[in-house]
């Protein structure tokens, strides 16, 4: 018999009736799902940082003092530039190596772009503490394997003037395949007229690359700088296993010293403002990055 | 039908998930400690405690820069998921809010006080009050080569080069020597494979003990009687400069500024080092032939000095939530478990006990010859200072000697700014 999709709900004769139940059903999960998960926490933290509250101390309210504090801590200024720096380093080097890693796979056969999607897929599903902890070996100044094979002596996460390169480079080869897949999908879906057309003219590939490739991909180009940014910006579980924000507090980005805050101090109140912060921060830039991206052709 | 099907499905989640957020209610009694010996040991013998009166004692047991979050996260959330706390002892003054005072619940003549250190027992109380009873004690010593230390050929060579004896440095400055001594080229690789010593320069907490240690050798404090600020003093400056000098001239690992207890203990054990500042629970790690190259070679002896000899007092103590709803039965298993019988069989186990009776056992100091040390370095101790804003204390000092040992700042620029930093913490 053929499985009936209407299961009995047709009406003999009459018009069938439209499915509600599923859709009721659906809406009131997420409601619940959202509520609880999203709107309840951010109302909550909200509530929290209009409070000083330094357990085990009683909750006092202050209104807006906690923001105000902030602009002028200076360690919170400190690991806000520290974050810029990280986001734009990493960003930079993933854009870059993923488009041009992404556009050297376009053009090879499909065969061995199956072959590399798959194994550009392996760092990306790791966990970030794995990835973290497995790096945290090789950096090992001891008996690390980059020591072994390089035949240096590096203190990679100690020494100050590598510590940030080396935060860096984890998180570009974490992240970098995922950047180099979208590309890879956005030029296997531009139209492959043009290219022949631009063949036929005698373009080269930087010509190509120039007038054709990049400004067909922007809209691409610009949702990845949106979706890595706040990646980006909320780093925290790598760095967190790597260096723990040190040498000193050079690798303390954001969210490190916003985990500081709640779970070391113990300052919830001022925790959620930074919190609050953040989220604002990250909202506002990538509006801008999205405006951006919709403004193009 | 598929609908209330659904329901149910989504009623039993929330359910569970409602049920398994409240605290335990079962007859067993819940323990929050950390992954350590000692710990191990105390599972080992309380299977005599379950047996006598059929409580069942489960240990969550946690990393160290776990433990304390997460014991205060379930205090704040009043979840009552522990019973029994172990903590480290300096976050007694942050605990008094969250542990149950010993008055009315224990009788401590039973428990023997006297017997206990006195700088341990002082640091398990807060205004007089017992919150937590000590369970283990720890002390930083110097470990050093002995087997290098007593060779003729080193020997000579020392003297002939510093112009004194060869020995386990008493000052600062005779360490420094003999770090110098001994870091070398052992294998003619071109490489130096042998460090006059190590360094725990992790943040926060290793590097915090340690040149803590040395700047109270220094005769500094970190706060004078009237609150203020001294941690920028000319002993501190002196002793950041000492501590930065042995990183900068090469005598300790170039992963230095992230070592932790467990770096340091293998750079020993592997024979890469020729002293280490450690504690004394590394002693029996150092003897063990599993893990150690230098079985057999190990000396100890106390920290050197500058103006007077100083270490920073660790060790846990062991309390009874004030949200646990089996406080009585908490009660007991402490009561058990801090008995001198019950502490004589876990210091034969392995766990260092801060008892006179038991340090100056002879049978003990036979199976654990750094006994001989441990006694007076753990009477001579500091504790961490006692205040409950402890953790943001440890982490400015910590940052600061981490900025200059990494040559990030100069030791009075790291001091400076750690000195503005905590004028803004509460005492």
């Amino acid at each position: 018999m053929i499985s009936n999709p209407f299961r009995g709900r047709i009406r003999p004769g009459g018009k069938q009736r439209r499915r509600r139940g599923p859709l009721l059903y659906v809406v009131t999960f997420l409601t619940i799902a959202i509520a609880a998960i999203v709107v309840y926490p951010m109302v909550y933290a909200l509530y929290t940082s209009a409070l000083d509250w330094r357990i085990p101390m009683p909750a006092v309210f202050v209104g807006f003092e906690n923001y105000l504090n902030a602009f002028r801590d200076r360690l919170l200024l400190n690991s806000a530039w520290i974050t810029v720096r990280f986001v734009g380093y990493s960003l930079v080097a993933e854009l870059l190596i993923g488009f041009f890693a992404a556009y050297a796979l376009f053009k090879c056969p499909f065969a061995v772009q199956r072959v590399f999607q798959l194994i550009l897929f392996l760092p990306v599903v790791l966990p970030p503490v794995v990835v973290g902890l497995v790096w945290r070996l090789l950096y090992s100044a001891d008996n690390g394997l980059l020591n072994y094979f390089l035949g240096a002596r590096h203190s990679w996460l100690g020494d100050p003037s590598l510590v940030f390169f080396s935060v860096v480079l984890v998180e570009v080869w974490h992240w970098t395949p995922l950047v180099t897949l979208v590309f890879l999908a956005g030029l296997n879906a531009l139209p492959a007229d043009l290219f022949d057309a631009a063949s036929v003219d005698g373009a080269h590939e930087i010509g190509i690359l120039r007038h054709i490739v990049i400004p067909l991909m922007e809209k691409v180009i610009w949702v990845v700088i949106a979706i890595r940014s706040i990646e980006l910006i909320k780093v925290f579980d790598e760095i967190y296993v790597l260096t723990g924000g040190g040498p000193g507090r050079m690798t303390e980005v954001v969210s490190l010293y916003n985990y500081k805050l709640g779970f070391v101090f113990f300052e919830f109140g001022y925790a959620a403002a930074v919190s609050w912060i953040l989220l604002i921060v990250t909202l506002v830039l990538v509006r801008r990055i999205l405006m951006r991206m919709l403004r193009s052709r | 039908m598929k609908i209330r099907a659904m329901w149910c499905v989504l009623l039993f989640f929330l359910a569970s998930a409602f049920l398994s957020a409240q605290g335990q209610s079962d007859n067993s009694l819940h323990v929050s400690a950390l992954d350590w010996l000692p710990v191990h040991a105390m599972r080992e013998i309380t299977s005599e405690f379950e047996a006598e009166t059929g409580i069942t004692v489960t240990y969550d047991i946690l990393p160290y820069g776990n433990l304390r979050q997460k014991q205060v996260t379930e205090f704040v959330a009043g979840t009552g998921a522990y019973d029994v706390i172990h903590y480290d002892l300096p976050w007694i003054i942050e605990y008094t809010s969250y542990l149950e005072p010993w008055e009315g619940h224990i009788d401590p003549t039973e428990l023997n006080l006297d017997g206990i250190v006195d700088p341990i027992l002082n640091a398990n109380q807060a205004d007089g009050v017992f919150y937590g009873f000590p369970v283990n004690t720890d002390a930083l010593m110097l470990y050093y080569r002995a087997d290098l230390f007593s060779d003729p050929a080193e020997k000579e060579a020392f003297q002939s080069a510093y112009g004194y004896e060869l020995a386990p440095p008493e000052t600062w400055d005779q360490f420094y020597d003999v770090a110098e001594f001994f870091t070398r080229d052992t294998n003619g690789d071109g490489e130096i494979d042998l460090w006059g010593t190590t360094l725990q320069g992790g943040v926060v907490d290793p590097i915090w003990c340690e040149w803590i240690t040395v700047f109270w050798s220094w005769g500094g404090e970190i706060f004078n009687e009237d609150g203020s600020v001294s941690i920028n003093s000319e002993a501190g400056v002196e002793s950041l400069e000492f501590y930065t000098s042995l990183m900068r001239d090469g005598l300790a690992p170039p992963d230095s500024p992230r070592y932790g207890f467990d770096e340091t203990t293998a750079a020993m054990q592997q024979g890469r080092v020729a002293m280490s500042i450690n504690w004394i629970f590394a002693a029996p790690l150092y003897n063990d032939p599993a893990v150690s190259q230098v079985e057999g070679n190990v000396g100890y002896t106390t920290v050197p000095r500058e103006v007077t000899h100083a270490s920073y007092l660790g060790g846990f103590g062991m309390g009874v939530a004030r949200d646990s709803n089996k406080k009585e039965q908490a009660f007991q298993y402490l009561a058990w478990l801090l008995h001198p019988d019950q502490q004589r069989k876990l210091a034969e186990l392995g766990s260092v006990i801060p008892r006179e009776t038991l340090l100056t056992d002879p049978a003990l100091n036979a199976q654990y010859p750094f006994y001989e040390f441990a006694l007076p370095v753990v009477q001579s101790a500091r504790p961490a200072p006692r205040m409950l804003d402890y953790a943001r204390v440890a982490e400015i000092v910590a940052v600061a000697a981490s900025d200059a040992l990494t040559g990030q700042a100069s030791p009075s620029e790291a001091l400076d700014r750690a000195a503005q930093e905590l004028e803004s913490v509460s005492r």
